[in-house]
């Protein structure tokens, strides 16, 4: 019987363990803390007295940083905006927000000011796609890294050749 | 997480330092997250992107980048070929005398002395400060002077009214779109949408990269192999290159 005794092999899949375990636990805990926050009702990105009569110059000065110069802090974006004030219907899925009664569509049909924002932009966040596809594609580029490079020793003797035959 | 604000932020930034510590213990994409900009800077002028075609890798059957760009972009063909957009398409080029064909993606060029940014009645065209040519559609009136203007043909016009957009990309009826060069990705530090699909799918004839970083893969492959840029006798400095064409 032939057993393999290499430790860097054993650290590098111990790490990778840990790299993957890590990855997965804090986009749960960041989700968590999102959906709880949403849930707490905190407040906006700026008090709701800026926010309603604001809110418009918000979007306008962070829409030219954002296309104009590549600053995408999210705190003001509109892309934000909508991940925080979306529904979702009883089967889960996301209600547009420009659909009658969802958030924007309340006050602006109320007040009778017409936007056209959702002419162009998302009424719905594509953020879990996305995530995922991020996680996803973190992890095989992870895996890939870790299996691929050469395990060599300091001494720059391939490590593999360490093996104990045990009779 | 129970109850207030103050504790909700608490476990957010709890959350993120676990993350950034596990992530570093991993030794995990460290050098390319370090790479990639922060949310709050702005495009530097520092770089300038870039990409590099190999006509002789492109095969004339497939079409990975098209439909990369297709599926990222949310690119629906209406079913109407004139009119539809399109971002990046194929083509097959000959050559009279010899009869050898190559093949190759057109997309927008992404010039430094870009035709379109020069027409543009309201500066709706631009360029920003790292190179990359976008259309801000909040200022577009769907003019086309810039369509016309393109050597390349690389704009197209939106004519009828979308739905399902991206977050990452928004376009609508009236006004002028091209290639973007996946500007969403690139300031998340990630490669074109056609880049990852070439190299995925397709047969591997896409470089992209920062051409002002001379360490970086595209700039020791212009500097040591030669390249062409299309209609380089327009001097417009196009930042994407072909080779063996």
């Amino acid at each position: 019987m032939v057993k393999v005794c290499n430790q860097v092999v054993i650290k590098r899949i111990v790490r990778v363990m840990a790299s993957v375990f890590g990855l997965l636990f804090s986009v749960a805990l960041l989700a968590d803390t999102l959906e709880q926050m949403r849930a707490d009702g905190v407040q906006c990105v700026e008090p709701t007295e800026i926010m309603r009569k604001q809110h418009m110059e918000l979007l306008l000065h962070q829409r030219d940083l954002t296309m104009r110069e590549g600053i995408r802090t999210r705190q003001h974006s509109l892309n934000q905006c909508i991940e925080c004030h979306v529904q979702k219907n009883n089967q889960g899925d996301y209600i547009p927000v420009n659909a009658p009664e969802q958030f924007c569509a309340s006050c602006h049909n109320f007040t009778s000011v017409a936007i056209d924002c959702f002419d162009c932009h998302a009424t719905t966040p594509d953020l879990p796609q996305s995530a995922n596809a991020l996680i996803q594609q973190a992890l095989s580029e992870l895996i890939a890294q870790e299996l691929t490079l050469p395990i060599v020793k300091r001494s720059g003797v391939p490590e593999l050749h360490n093996i104990e035959v045990n009779r | 997480m129970t109850g207030s604000g103050t504790v909700s932020r608490r476990s957010l930034l709890k959350g993120a330092t676990a993350c950034a510590a596990i992530t570093a213990a991993g030794g995990f994409r460290i050098v390319e997250l370090a790479m990639a900009k922060s949310p709050e800077d702005a495009a530097s002028s520092l770089v300038r992107w870039g990409m590099l075609i190999d006509t002789e890798k492109c095969a004339s059957d497939c079409d990975a980048c098209v439909s990369g760009c297709n599926s990222e972009h949310n690119l629906e063909g209406m079913g109407r070929p004139e009119t539809d957009a399109q971002w990046i398409r194929k083509l097959d080029i000959t050559d009279n005398q010899t009869g050898h064909v190559s093949s190759l993606p057109m997309l927008c060029q992404h010039c430094e002395n870009p035709p379109c940014v020069d027409v543009c009645p309201t500066g709706a065209s631009f360029k920003r400060e790292d190179g990359i040519v976008l259309v801000d559609k909040h200022t577009c009136i769907g003019c086309r002077y810039c369509v016309i203007a393109c050597p390349y043909k690389a704009r197209s016009f939106v004519h009828e009214n979308l739905h399902n957009q991206k977050s990452y990309s928004p376009r609508g009826k009236g006004t002028v779109e091209s290639c973007t060069f996946c500007v969403h990705r690139i300031d998340n530090g990630r490669t074109p949408a056609c880049v990852e699909s070439c190299q995925s799918d397709g047969n591997g004839a896409m470089v992209f990269g920062d051409l002002n970083d001379k360490a970086s893969e595209i700039a020791v492959k212009i500097k040591s192999e030669p390249s062409r840029q299309v209609r380089e006798d327009l001097e417009l400095n196009t930042g994407v290159r072909y080779q063996n064409v």
